[in-house]
This record gives structure tokens, C-alpha cells and sequence, in this order.
């Protein structure tokens, strides 16, 4: 173990948030600990690379260690969520809470796409702006932001900046967004794919729910120029699980600039709670335990300590944190007073709906997603139901069906119907060239919408530990109680029809299948995440984005951080990620991660 | 041709099972060797003795399309004796229950990359990746005129034009006619997803 130093600021978690405070506070002179659950980030990423190629299911977590000791949940626990305990998460339903995350250097960004939307001006107003509007109203104050699109405005730039990201402001200038005076994104953008193209012609000019539908550039964290050092995007189409080049920017980038600068990472050490001086209220340590072996025995455990304690360990992790850490004898937890460590939990459930295109359109080329409807991310209709962008997927039905394995198998299989549909004539059992033939026919043609949609707070959907799971080095697991509320539902069902419309339009075959809904659950795994609303079925899918479980406020009775990220309850504790959005819009949450990261950091640096 | 007779066999019924010409397959200057490594693989893992029926079958099929058909030329048939081929292939290969399952391992190896653990393989069952070379050369991507996901030697942009044709493209729709798209929850028969999703964007 390093020898112990004095540090001005100690960071759980080296993550995007975690390594971009530490190298923001490095630059300025100060001395910065950061404490990682997970082994040292590799010198290259081939062994990474290999356990990708050689999955079987090239899942998001496919290519990185599972590790005992420091263990995170996988995408295939949710075939099993109902049985508890099968997988890390403790999943109390009733619908599964399905998206994952790393617990590595560099978190999560080694699987994230991307995307780097900014939040719309109103999102960070749902409550004054819609929801109060509703007949009866919905929420209350403390789902609006305590900060203004405006005020984070320039940490979106400086963000922008520091992640790398390629776009043109003059095509992202909608539904309110504005750059400041003379700003320009550090990169051009990424070119459109075919694909996008053709969906954008085939929608040409229509409206949903009396909004335009309009498809806009993504601006993405992928180099479309020589950048920071890394390569131009060669398009492997593999951003999730992993870019092969690092053209796609991941946190390691700044866990190594924070790590040249002077910043010490002690790796495969995990936090397991914050100690407080009951008498000053102020955090006087962090307790953490360490391994060697990830399948092993704890080698090591103590205290770490420094002025400013930071926790960026992510939305489900940092709330496990602190809820497991007591306040002295009060049978409280710490920076819990308002009794909002837990809950909110948010994610963007997916509606995916999937079609082949009358013309070849060639997919599973370029980066996933290039392209997005995001003009219907905002309208009077937030008063109704939950808004949603459309992301346009360059990867055929690879997420939706698991193509082309799917397919082709269904194909090569006698009697196999390889694409579901009434009239279906094309029959499995082919070989040759006319096997060759049909997977061209089909897969050139697959297209799909994944639509992000807006998941609406709920105190019930929360993070607590449970008593009776334990992980390898005895830390309670996190317990999951999920549900969506019926604005989400409106929301998912708005998207699906909206994607139908356009499927419609563009004259376009889908086939979007949802498996009957429970219970019973006996048919097939997968009907495990299906929920029925209004006589519909829709299968439940996470985004990745695990949001809300600590959120900010001015009001400490009904939150849990200040708008600086800084704990009601403690002046020395700084919360980071999207634990703190206290709604979560439609953007894609990492870019305002970042901004609200640099935000803080402004504070911390004068508070020191 | 190598000098095996088992390599060329296996070699020649693989290119009537994928539609890909043999010197694709099994290209005479080859650093990678993928059919050698399927090969091995074959007679490693699959039911030896309908794998070596399978391969004397074929034998006995390139002897019955030259004694049909001749002068035959395994390595450069006309397209009559091509038709004739896939014919007995189908046949007396495809349709046998030992063979036919052999020969769609085959495909599988081919297209996939992957050795399923039963045939036909179970919608959420398992398998394995044969190997990094597989995994990269899989013939489905080629078919569907992209590159394998991770795996691509193209260059920034190339994704905003379509790519070059193939022998196969441009290729008509597939013979499917659903007047309309299924409802959520209408939709009867689950689709199989043996490649598993991916999550989270």
C-alpha cells in the first residue's frame, strides 16, 4: 500500500466524474486521492478486445473482469431478476430495474455510446413548466432543478472541451438550446449514416402530437479529427461494448491526465462508508477495505482521510455508501437527513420498435448511432405524458433480436420462421447461395428506434441494502424496488406509436415482438421484463442510465445535495454523477455528468 | 489443393453449403487457415462417424456428378454440374438426419463463428466462439455486405455512402407480406434470440 500523505481532497470512484475532478483539482495545484474498487486500467486493451470477440453474448459488460470483490450487475441477470439473489442487484420488481454499470477505472464510459445531448432549458423546470400544469397536478417542487439551463451552460462547453466532442452548433440549436456567443463544438460532426439518411428522406415532412419530426446529427464523444491524442472513428460499430481504438472517449483519458499531474489511485480498494465527527458534522474519513486476488479474501482494510471527501462512485454505488454509513449513535445515515439517499431511482426506458426498410439501407456499419428524432423532446404534451428523443441505430435489429445470429440461424434451421409475421413465406433450412442471398435481403434492410423516454420521479423506486444479500467481502447488496408510474407508460407508448407512424410513412415492414406478458412466467425468460398498459404489451429495457438517487435542491429538507453538489448535512462531502438529477429529460446523461462535475469543482476549489 | 482428402472434401461441401467459392474459403496463400482450424475442429467436436460419412457422401457425390455430367472439374464446375451438386448435396446430405446435422454445424461454423452445444440450437441456449480469427471472418457480416461488429478495416465516413456491391446486391425484398405491422402483445410466435441482446445506449 502507498505510504499515507496528507491529501486536500479524496475521490471515491474513477469514473467520468471521479477522474475529471481529480484532474480538475490537479491542475490546480492540489493534492488528490482517489480511491478505485477495480484493478488497474490495462496498458492496452487487447486482452479486453479478445473476451469480446470470444463472448457468446456481447453484452455490455462482455469484454471487462467480473470480479467477485468487486462485483456489478450483468444484462443477462434480468432473465432471472425474479429469482432473488441470482444476480448483484437484489430486485424487488415490481418491474426489474435493467440497465448495469461498471465498477472499474474509467466506470461505465468504457461501454457508454457516446451521445452527448445537452438537456433542453425546460427539462430543468418539469415541475413548473408541466407538471403543475396537469389536471390534477403532478410532483412538486423538488423535481425542478435548482440550477438553470443557463447557469450550466458554460460547463456544457468546458465539458464539450474536455470529453471531446464532435458536432456543429448549427444543427443542435433547437427546442431552446443556445451556445454561448461565438462557441463552436471542438470537433465537425460526425457524418450521418446511410441509414440515417434514409429514414430521414423516407419521414420527409410530418408531425406527431402536433410537434414537427425531425432527425438531427448526434453530437458524439467520437473523434471525427485527430484529437487529445486519440484516433479518427474508423466505425467498428462496437462503441457498447467497446470502441477498439479509443477513437470513442472513455474516463481512463483523464484518470491518466489526473495520474500525470500527481493524482494517487489506490486500485482494487473499495469504499465502504464515510465516517462523520457528529460533533462538527464534518466527514472525517473514508472507510475502505482492499484485495488482490478479485476472487479472493479482503488483504486489506483502513481509513483514508483528506479535507474534501468526494463520492463518485455512481448512482446505486454511492447510495450504498451511504447508507451504509451511520451517523454516530443517531440511527441516522450520513448526508441522509432529508431521507432522500436511495430514492428517485431513474433510468430512460427503451421502447425499441424494429422494421426492414423497402430499400437496402445497410446497416451494422459506422458508429451505432449517428442520427436522433429529437424534436419531440419537448411540447405541451409533457403535461400529458413523458417526452422521449428517438435515437436512429445504425446496428440493424442487433439489440432487438441479437442479429445477425438470430436470423441466420433461423435461416440455416429447417421449419424455422427467421422473421416473425403472418404472411411470412421465407422458410429456414436454406444453404448456399440462396441462404446468402436471404441474409443479404433481410439484414441490409433492418432498421430500428431506441426511444429514450423520460422516466417521472417516484419516491418508491429506490435503492436500500439488503439484509439478507451480501457480496464476497461482505458488504450488503443493493436492493431494488422499480416500477414506472403511468406518465412513463404514456410516454413509452407514445414513442412506440410514433416509430410505427414513421414506419408507416416510409412504407417500411415492421416487426417489433413483444412476448406475452406475465405472469405466468413460464414461457421463455424473456417475457420477464414485459408490462402491459392500456391493453398493450411493452418489453421493459434499460438505457444504461442509472439516475436520480441522491438528488440536488435548494431545500435541504427534500434533498440532498446543494446546487454545488455539496451535502445539506456536511460541508466537507461533495456528491457527484446522475444520482443528483433530479429529473432526468432526455439527453443522455454523461455530457451533463461532466458539466455538473466542473460545476462542482468550481466549489470545491474554493472551499479549499 | 492440399494434398488431404478429408480437407478438400470438407473444403468443396463447404462452399456448396455457404455459396462462397472455395478459394475464399481456403485461399492457396493462406496465413490465417480458417478452414484447417474448422477442420480440426470438426473432427475434434462433431459425431466422428457421421462426420466422416458426411465427407464420403460428399466424395461420392463429386463421383456421381462426374460420371453424370462429364468432364467435371470439382474445383470449376459448369453451372449445370453446380445445380446438380447442391441437389445431391441437399438430398443426400441435408435431408439424412446424422448428415444434416453435421452439414448445418457446418453453416453455422461458416456464418457464425460458433459452435452451438446442441443443433438445432436452443433459442436461449449456449455455445462457443470458435476463435478470434472465427469470429472476425464470419460470413455473415460479408453476406450482409458490412464487417464483423468490432472488427472493421474501413475508414472514418465510409458508413454515410453504401458500400460496394456484392454478388448477391442489389437484392430484392424478402418474401414477406404483412399487411400490417403485429400490435404489441398480437405478435404469436417468439422470435428466437439465440445472439442475445445488448443492452443500454
Amino acid at each position: 500500500m502507498p505510504e499515507q500523505k496528507t491529501y486536500d481532497v479524496l475521490i471515491v470512484g474513477a469514473g467520468i466524474s471521479g477522474a475529471l475532478m481529480a484532474y480538475t483539482l490537479a491542475k490546480a495545484g492540489k493534492s488528490v486521492l482517489v480511491l478505485d474498487g477495480g484493478p488497474e486500467i490495462p496498458d492496452d486493451r487487447s486482452p479486453y478486445m479478445e473476451q469480446f470477440y470470444l463472448s457468446m453474448a456481447k453484452t455490455p459488460e462482455a469484454p471487462y473482469p467480473v470480479m467477485a470483490d468487486d462485483p456489478s450487475p450483468l444484462t443477462l441477470d434480468i432473465n432471472s431478476w425474479t429469482t432473488e439473489g441470482s444476480g448483484y442487484l437484489i430486485q424487488k420488481g415490481p418491474l426489474p430495474f435493467s440497465s448495469t454499470y461498471e465498477r472499474v477505472a474509467g466506470g461505465t464510459t468504457w461501454h457508454w455510446l457516446g451521445t452527448s445531448l445537452r438537456l433542453l432549458p425546460s427539462d430543468f423546470a418539469l415541475y413548473t413548466n408541466y407538471l403543475s400544469k396537469a389536471t390534477p397536478p403532478m410532483g412538486d417542487k423538488a423535481m425542478d432543478w435548482p440550477i438553470t439551463y443557463n447557469e450550466l451552460e458554460p460547463f456544457y462547453c468546458e465539458a464539450e472541451q474536455e470529453i471531446g466532442i464532435a458536432a456543429d452548433t448549427a444543427n443542435e440549436n433547437y427546442l431552446g438550446i443556445a451556445f454561448s456567443p461565438d462557441y463552436q463544438y471542438p470537433m465537425p460532426q460526425i457524418p450521418q449514416s446511410y441509414v440515417d439518411q434514409h429514414i430521414t428522406s423516407g419521414i420527409g415532412q410530418m408531425e406527431f402530437d402536433s410537434e414537427p419530426v425531425t432527425v438531427y446529427p448526434t453530437p458524439q464523444a467520437r473523434n471525427s479529427i485527430p484529437y487529445d491524442d486519440r484516433r479518427v472513428c474508423a466505425g467498428n460499430t462496437n462503441c457498447i461494448p467497446i470502441c477498439p481504438i479509443q477513437a470513442k472517449y472513455d474516463a481512463t483519458v483523464h484518470v491518466a491526465k489526473a495520474q500525470n499531474l500527481g493524482v494517487d489511485v489506490w486500485y482494487q480498494t473499495i469504499a465502504t462508508s464515510v465516517s462523520v465527527d457528529t460533533g462538527t458534522g464534518l466527514v472525517n474519513g473514508v472507510n475502505y477495505l482492499q484485495y488482490q486476488d478479485p476472487s479472493g479474501a479482503q488483504t486489506g482494510s483502513g481509513t483514508a482521510t483528506a479535507k474534501i471527501y468526494i463520492l463518485a462512485a455512481h448512482a446505486i454505488e454511492t447510495a450504498k455508501i451511504l447508507l451504509n454509513s451511520p451517523l454516530g449513535d443517531t440511527g441516522k445515515t450520513v448526508a441522509n437527513n432529508s431521507d432522500q439517499v436511495g430514492r428517485n431511482l431513474m433510468d430512460h426506458p427503451v421502447q425499441l420498435n424494429y422494421a426492414l426498410a423497402q430499400d437496402q439501407v445497410y446497416p451494422y456499419r459506422g458508429p451505432l448511432a449517428t442520427s436522433g428524432v429529437e424534436s419531440l423532446r419537448d411540447g405541451p404534451f409533457r403535461t400529458q405524458r413523458a417526452a422521449f428523443r428517438m435515437e436512429m441505430g445504425n446496428e440493424g435489429w442487433n439489440w432487438a433480436t441479437g442479429d445477425p445470429y438470430t436470423t441466420v440461424n433461423a435461416l440455416i434451421t429447417p421449419g424455422a420462421n427467421p422473421i416473425s409475421g403472418p404472411n411470412n413465406t421465407v422458410n429456414g433450412g436454406l444453404f448456399g447461395l440462396q441462404l446468402k442471398t436471404q441474409i443479404n435481403a433481410i439484414l441490409t434492410r433492418q432498421f430500428r428506434f431506441g426511444c429514450l423516454v423520460e422516466q417521472m420521479p417516484q419516491q418508491t423506486n429506490r435503492v436500500t441494502l439488503s439484509n439478507q444479500f451480501k457480496d464476497h467481502l461482505g458488504l450488503p447488496r443493493p436492493e431494488i424496488t422499480y416500477d414506472l408510474d403511468d406518465y412513463t407508460k404514456a410516454g413509452l407508448a407514445a414513442a412506440s406509436q410514433a416509430a410505427r407512424q414513421i414506419f408507416q410513412k416510409m412504407k417500411a415492414v415492421e416487426f417489433t415482438y413483444v412476448p406475452p406478458a406475465p405472469p405466468p412466467y413460464t414461457t421463455s425468460p424473456n417475457n420477464l421484463s414485459v408490462f402491459t398498459y392500456q391493453d398493450k404489451q411493452y418489453l421493459l429495457q434499460g438505457a444504461g442510465h442509472v439516475m436520480g438517487t441522491f438528488r440536488m435542491g435548494n431545500d435541504p429538507g427534500t434533498s440532498v445535495v446543494d446546487p454545488t453538489l455539496r451535502s445539506h448535512d456536511h460541508q466537507n462531502l461533495y456528491l457527484l454523477g446522475s444520482g443528483v438529477f433530479p429529473s432526468v429529460g432526455t439527453a443522455n446523461p454523461t455530457l451533463t455528468i461532466a458539466a455538473l462535475t466542473l460545476l462542482a469543482a468550481e466549489a470545491v476549489l474554493k472551499n479549499l | 489443393m492440399s494434398t488431404d482428402p478429408n480437407f478438400n472434401n470438407f473444403v468443396g461441401l463447404s462452399s456448396i453449403l455457404t455459396g462462397y467459392p472455395q478459394d475464399q474459403l481456403a485461399p492457396q496463400i493462406d496465413p490465417i487457415g480458417l478452414a484447417s482450424e474448422y477442420l480440426t475442429w470438426m473432427e475434434q467436436n462433431a459425431d466422428q462417424a457421421a462426420f466422416l460419412k458426411t465427407l464420403g457422401t460428399f466424395q461420392n457425390i463429386l463421383q456421381q456428378v462426374a460420371s453424370q455430367l462429364p468432364p467435371f472439374d470439382p474445383n470449376n464446375p459448369t453451372p449445370q454440374q453446380a445445380a446438380l451438386m447442391n441437389q445431391l448435396v441437399a438430398a443426400q446430405i441435408l435431408s439424412d438426419p446424422a448428415m444434416g446435422h453435421i452439414a448445418r454445424r457446418m453453416i453455422r461454423l461458416w456464418y457464425l463463428s460458433t459452435w452451438y452445444t446442441t443443433e438445432p440450437p436452443d433459442p436461449n441456449g449456449d455455445g462457443q466462439v470458435v476463435s478470434m480469427n472465427a469470429y472476425t471472418m464470419g460470413l455473415a457480416w460479408d453476406a450482409a455486405q458490412a464487417h464483423p461488429m468490432g472488427y472493421s478495416e474501413l475508414h472514418f465516413g465510409y458508413w454515410a455512402v453504401a458500400p460496394p456491391g456484392n454478388d448477391v446486391s442489389p437484392n430484392a425484398f424478402p418474401d414477406v407480406t404483412v399487411s400490417a405491422a403485429p400490435a404489441p402483445g398480437q405478435a404469436d410466435k417468439p422470435t428466437p434470440r439465440v445472439g442475445l441482446q445488448r443492452g443500454g445506449i
